[in-house]
C-alpha cells in the first residue's frame, strides 16, 4: 500500500469513479462495433446455418424438419444474437458436398468441421470452438486399448472426413474399412455388426454411447487432438466477425456453458477419464 | 541394397521439441539479423514468429497450442518484469512532475485513441481498450537514456515514474472493458465484480505479497533457484487470483512486479536471474508466439493500413501533446520535451498485451491485431531514430542524490557476528530497492577457520533476507582496502560490525579511519540483533539536533522502522537498537553497548548528501 499512498493513487481513484461508472454504463450498453470485424448476412437479419445430418447427439438435437437444440445448434443461435441478426435457419445438406466448398448459400456451416488444407481451398475456417482428440467408439464387448487390438478390427469410416484419414494413417487396419456416407449411417453398421468400431470426435463418441443403452462403448482415445471450427464460403468477408465471436464466447464462457448444458459429462475436460490408445499391448 | 534404402523412412518433424527448436532458432536468429538493418530485435522475433507460423513456413501449424501456450506465460512474465523494473525511487524523487506528465502522456492518447475508435465504429468498449492501448507505453528506448547519462535527468526521470501511472491506469481500463466484456449482468454487477476484484488484487498483491516476499526469502528462499521460483510464484499467484476475481491475469501480474519492486532490486543477482529466464525464454516466446498471427495479407489489405496510419496518427498525436504542454509547466528545454516525447511513444509490452486480450476476448479482429503490429513498428522506429537524435546533443547529467539504500556495504571484521548489520542493511536498502554488498574482512589466510567464519556470514546473509554471496577480503590495511572497495562499488552506506575493544586509544580504530575518508556515510553496528521493533535514536542532550550526524541516524532510524524520531538520553540498559548520531570520535569509544539492545553508531558524515529538488531549474539551452 505504500505505493499507493507515495502516488495518491487513492484520491485519484475516488475522483475517477464517477468517470468509471459513467464508462462502465457505456461498456455495458455497447454494441459490437467494426472492431472484430463486421458480418453481412446473405440474407438481412437472418443466419443460414448448414450442418449434415440431424439429429447429431449432442450437437443437433430433434430432427431435419424440427431442430430442438444442440451444441452446435445453441452456438449458432449466439453468433446470430451477438451479429446482431433476428433468427436462425438450419438447413441440410450432405457432409461431402459441405467440405466440397458447397454451402448452398448458407452463411455457414456447423457440422464437426476440422479444417484442413484440401478444404481451405474451398472453405474459409473461424477460429475453433473445439479442440478434441478422436475417440474409439466400439461394440461394448470389446476392450480397444491398444493399436494391435485396433488393428484387427472391422473398421467403418464416414467418408471425406478427416477421421478417415486417420483410420487409415494411424491405427491402419488388417482389412479395408467399410465406408459409409454419415455418423448415423457409421453406427449402425457397428450395431448390426457389419463394422466393429469407428472413429468418432470424443464428445460424438461418447454421446452415441450413451444413446445405444449399453450396445456401444469409448474405449479409447488418440493422443491429436482436431480443432473443430466454423466453415464459411472461400472468401467470406464474416470470417472475422465470426471467429472474433468465438474468441468472445471462449472468454465469457459462453463455450464452456454450451458444453456443460448438450455434452455429456463423460466427454468434458477431452474425456479425462477415457483412455488412450496405447502403441503396445503392455 | 535397394530393399533397404526402401526400408529406410523419413518422418517430417513434429511435435513439442520440434516446435520449440523453431522457435529458439528464431529467438538466436532473428533479433541479430533485423538490428543488423538498425531495427529493434523485438521486430526480428515477430517477425521470427510469422515466418515459422501458419501464415508463413507452416513449421509451427494452425492448431499448435504449444508455442502459443507457452506464449501466455511469457506475456504474464513481461508485465511482471514490466512492473518489478521500474524504478521507484525516481517516481519518489520526481513524483509530482511523474503525476502530472504521466496524467497528461495517459489521457491525451487515451482521448485520441477512445474518438478514433468511435469515429471507426468499434463500440463503446473496442474504442476504450484503444485508447488504453494507446496511452500505454514500454520503455524501449530507456537503455539508450542510461547510456548516454541521461537517466538523472528531471524530465527523462519524470517520464520513467510516469510510466508507472501509465500503463497502471492503462491496466485499470483493460480489466474493466475485459471484465465488462466477459461477465454478463448488468452496470451494478459488472462495476460490483470489476471494482471489488481489483480491490481483492490490490490487497492481496501491494499489501499481502510484500509480506509473503518478507516472510519466505530469509527461510524458504535461502536458496537461489528456490528463491527465483518464489518469485515465479508470487507473480503467477496473483495472475492465478486476478483470473478468479474476474480481472485480467497480466494486471496482476503487474501489480505483483510493483510490489516486489523493493524486494528485487535492479542491480541484484535475483533481477539477473529474472531477466536471464525473460530474455532468454519467457519474453521471447511472448514475441514469436504473437508473430505467429502476423499474417502479411491481412497485414497489406488496404483496411489494416489505414487503421495503422490513423492508430499512428493517434499515439504520437496524444504522446506529442502531452510532452509539448508539460514541457513549459515544469521548464523542460526544447530538447528535454523532445526526449520524454521518444522516451514515451515506444508501443510494445502493455500495447501488445493489451492488443491480444482485446483479440482473445473477441473486441478486435485479426485486421486490428496486425494494425497495432504495424503500430509498434513505426512507434519504435520513430522512438528510436528521434531519441538518437536529440540525446546526440544533450550533456550527460550527474546523478544528483544518490539513495541512502541504493548500496549498502556490509564489512564484517573477522570473529564479530554479522546479523545486526546484516538485518539492518536488508531494511535500508530494501526501502530504495538497493542491493547490499555483504564483506568479511580478514587479515591473513587461515584455512578451515576462515570457512567456517564465512558460512556465518553466508548464514546471516540468507537469514536477513538478503541476495547476494559475501566478498571475502584479506588485507592488513583494513582501511584502504575498504575505502578502495567502497568508490569501486559506489557505496551509498557504509555498515562497519565493530568489535568494542578494536580502538587503539592513540589513533583510533580503522573503522574511524573508514569513517573519516569514505566518500559515503559510514555507521557502526555493535550488538546483536533482537528485531527493530524498540529502533530509536539515542543521542547526548549535548548534540546539536540540527547536526549532520542526527540528520544521518534518523533516516537511518526511520528506515529500520522507528516512529519516535527525537532523541532520547542514552541508557545503556536500552532493549531493541539504539541509532546514536556520534559528534566526536572520543564519545563514539566511550559508548557502552547495552547488554540486550545493539547500537548503530552514527558518526558525522564527511560528506553531505546532495539533494536533487522536486522542480530544478533548467539550464540554459545553449549548455546543453
Amino acid at each position: 500500500m505504500g505505493i499507493l499512498r507515495r502516488l495518491r493513487l487513492r484520491e485519484l481513484l475516488l475522483k475517477a469513479l464517477p468517470i468509471g461508472a459513467l464508462w462502465l454504463a457505456g461498456c455495458a450498453a455497447a454494441e459490437h462495433g467494426v472492431a472484430g470485424g463486421s458480418f453481412e448476412p446473405a440474407t438481412p437479419g437472418v443466419l443460414r446455418v448448414v450442418t449434415a445430418v440431424v439429429p447429431t447427439p449432442g450437437f443437433w438435437e430433434g430432427t431435419p424438419e424440427r431442430v430442438t437444440g444442440g451444441y452446435e445448434r445453441e452456438l449458432a443461435q449466439r453468433l446470430a444474437d451477438r451479429l446482431d441478426l433476428d433468427r436462425v435457419e438450419v438447413e441440410t445438406t450432405s457432409f461431402s458436398r459441405i467440405v466440397t466448398g458447397d454451402l448452398g448459400g448458407a452463411d455457414l456451416a456447423l457440422a464437426l468441421l476440422t479444417p484442413t488444407d484440401e478444404r481451405d481451398e474451398v472453405l474459409d475456417f473461424s477460429d475453433p470452438y473445439f479442440v478434441v482428440p478422436p475417440a474409439v467408439l466400439a461394440r461394448a464387448d470389446l476392450r480397444v486399448r491398444d493399436l494391435q487390438t485396433a488393428r484387427a478390427l472391422r473398421w467403418v469410416v464416414v467418408q471425406n472426413t478427416t477421421l478417415q484419414d486417420i483410420v487409415a494413417d494411424t491405427i491402419d487396419p488388417q482389412t479395408d474399412p467399410v465406408v459409409v456416407p454419415n455418423r448415423n449411417a457409421a453406427v449402425r453398421e457397428v450395431l448390426a455388426g457389419r463394422g466393429d468400431a469407428v472413429l468418432f470426435d470424443l464428445p460424438l463418441a461418447v454421446a452415441y454411447a450413451e444413446g445405444s443403452r449399453g450396445a456401444l462403448a469409448v474405449s479409447s482415445k488418440l493422443q491429436t487432438a482436431e480443432p473443430i471450427a466454423a466453415a464459411l464460403p472461400d472468401g467470406s468477408d464474416n470470417v472475422e466477425a465470426v471467429s472474433a465471436a468465438i474468441r468472445a464466447f471462449r472468454a465469457d464462457g459462453t463455450l464452456d456453458d454450451l458444453a456443460e448444458r448438450w455434452l455429456a459429462p463423460a466427454a468434458r475436460r477431452n474425456g479425462a477419464s477415457i483412455p488412450f490408445l496405447r502403441s503396445s499391448r503392455r | 541394397m535397394t530393399d533397404v534404402l526402401a526400408a529406410f523412412t523419413l518422418h517430417p518433424p513434429e511435435g513439442p521439441a520440434f516446435e520449440l527448436l523453431v522457435v529458439f532458432l528464431c529467438v538466436v536468429l532473428g533479433p541479430p539479423l533485423v538490428q543488423k538493418a538498425k531495427v529493434p530485435g523485438i521486430i526480428g522475433l515477430l517477425l521470427g514468429g510469422f515466418l515459422i507460423g501458419p501464415n508463413g513456413l507452416e513449421l509451427i501449424p494452425a492448431g499448435s497450442v504449444l508455442v502459443p501456450e507457452l506464449g501466455k506465460v511469457g506475456l504474464l512474465y513481461l508485465m511482471f518484469v514490466a512492473g518489478v523494473e521500474l524504478d521507484l525511487a525516481l517516481l519518489r524523487v520526481h513524483r509530482r512532475a511523474a503525476l502530472v506528465f504521466g496524467l497528461m502522456t495517459f489521457l491525451a492518447p487515451m482521448f485520441m485513441g477512445t474518438a478514433v475508435g468511435l469515429l471507426l465504429d468499434f463500440g463503446a468498449a473496442g474504442s476504450l481498450l484503444l485508447g488504453s492501448l494507446l496511452a500505454s507505453h514500454t520503455l524501449v528506448l530507456y537503455p539508450l537514456v542510461r547510456e548516454r547519462g541521461l537517466a538523472s535527468d528531471p524530465a527523462m526521470a519524470s517520464a520513467v515514474g510516469a510510466t508507472v501511472l501509465t500503463d497502471t491506469l492503462a491496466l485499470v481500463v483493460l480489466a474493466g472493458v475485459a471484465g465488462s466484456e466477459t461477465q454478463g449482468g448488468g452496470v451494478g454487477s459488472i462495476a460490483l465484480q470489476i471494482g471489488g476484484g481489483l480491490a481483492i488484487l490490490l490487497v492481496a498483491t501491494l499489501l499481502l505479497l510484500p509480506l509473503a516476499a518478507r516472510a519466505t526469502f530469509g527461510t524458504l528462499g535461502r536458496s537461489r533457484p528456490i528463491r527465483y521460483l518464489l518469485v515465479f510464484s508470487f507473480f503467477l499467484a496473483a495472475a492465478v487470483l486476478a483470473d478468479v476475481v474476474g480481472i485480467e491475469g497480466i494486471v496482476g501480474a503487474f501489480f505483483a512486479g510493483l510490489a516486489l519492486n523493493r524486494f528485487v532490486p535492479n542491480r541484484g543477482p535475483l533481477m539477473s536471474r529474472i531477466d536471464f529466464f525473460g530474455t532468454a525464454l519467457f519474453i521471447p516466446m511472448f514475441l514469436v508466439s504473437v508473430g505467429l498471427l502476423l499474417d502479411p495479407e491481412v497485414m497489406t489489405q488496404g483496411e489494416t493500413l489505414k487503421y495503422a496510419g490513423i492508430f499512428v496518427a493517434a499515439c504520437l498525436g496524444g504522446k506529442a501533446i502531452a510532452a509539448a504542454l508539460t514541457g513549459p509547466l515544469f521548464g523542460y528545454t526544447r530538447s528535454q520535451a523532445a526526449l520524454i516525447f521518444a522516451l514515451t511513444i515506444p508501443q510494445a509490452a502493455a500495447t501488445l498485451a493489451a492488443t491480444i486480450v482485446g483479440f482473445d476476448i473477441g473486441l478486435f479482429s485479426e485486421t486490428v491485431v496486425n494494425a497495432v503490429l504495424v503500430l509498434i513498428l513505426v512507434s519504435v522506429v520513430v522512438s528510436t531514430l528521434v531519441g538518437e537524435r536529440v540525446a546526440d546533443g544533450m550533456t550527460a547529467v550527474d546523478a544528483g542524490t544518490v539513495p541512502l539504500g541504493e548500496h549498502v556495504l556490509v564489512v564484517v571484521d573477522e570473529g564479530l557476528a554479522p546479523d545486526l548489520a546484516c538485518h539492518a542493511a536488508a531494511h535500508i536498502a530494501e526501502a530504495d530497492g538497493g542491493i547490499v554488498l555483504p564483506v568479511l574482512l580478514l587479515r591473513s589466510r587461515r584455512g578451515a577457520a576462515d570457512a567456517v567464519r564465512l558460512r556465518a556470514l553466508e548464514d546471516a546473509v540468507q537469514v536477513a533476507g538478503i541476495d547476494a554471496d559475501p566478498t571475502v577480503i584479506v588485507a592488513t590495511r583494513p582501511a584502504e582496502a575498504i575505502l578502495d572497495l567502497a568508490a569501486a562499488q559506489g557505496a551509498s552506506l557504509v555498515l562497519v560490525v565493530q568489535g568494542h575493544d578494536q580502538a587503539d586509544p592513540s589513533f583510533g580504530s580503522w573503522s574511524e579511519a573508514v569513517a573519516g575518508l569514505c566518500p559515503a556515510p559510514v555507521a557502526m553496528v555493535r550488538g546483536g540483533y533482537g528485531g527493530f521493533r524498540r529502533t530509536h535514536i539515542g543521542a547526548d542532550p549535548r548534540v546539536d539536533p540540527a547536526a549532520p550526524a542526527v540528520a544521518l541516524a534518523r533516516e537511518i532510524a526511520t528506515r529500520l522502522g522507528a516512529t519516535d524520531l527525537h532523541a532520547r538520553p542514552l541508557d545503556e540498559n536500552a532493549q531493541g537498537l539504539t541509532v546514536v548520531p556520534v559528534e566526536s570520535w572520543g564519545e563514539l569509544d566511550a559508548l557502552a553497548t547495552p547488554a540486550d539492545g545493539g547500537l548503530l553508531l552514527v558518526p558525522a558524515p564527511t560528506v553531505s548528501r546532495p539533494t536533487v529538488p522536486d522542480r530544478p531549474e533548467p539550464p540554459p539551452e545553449e549548455q546543453r
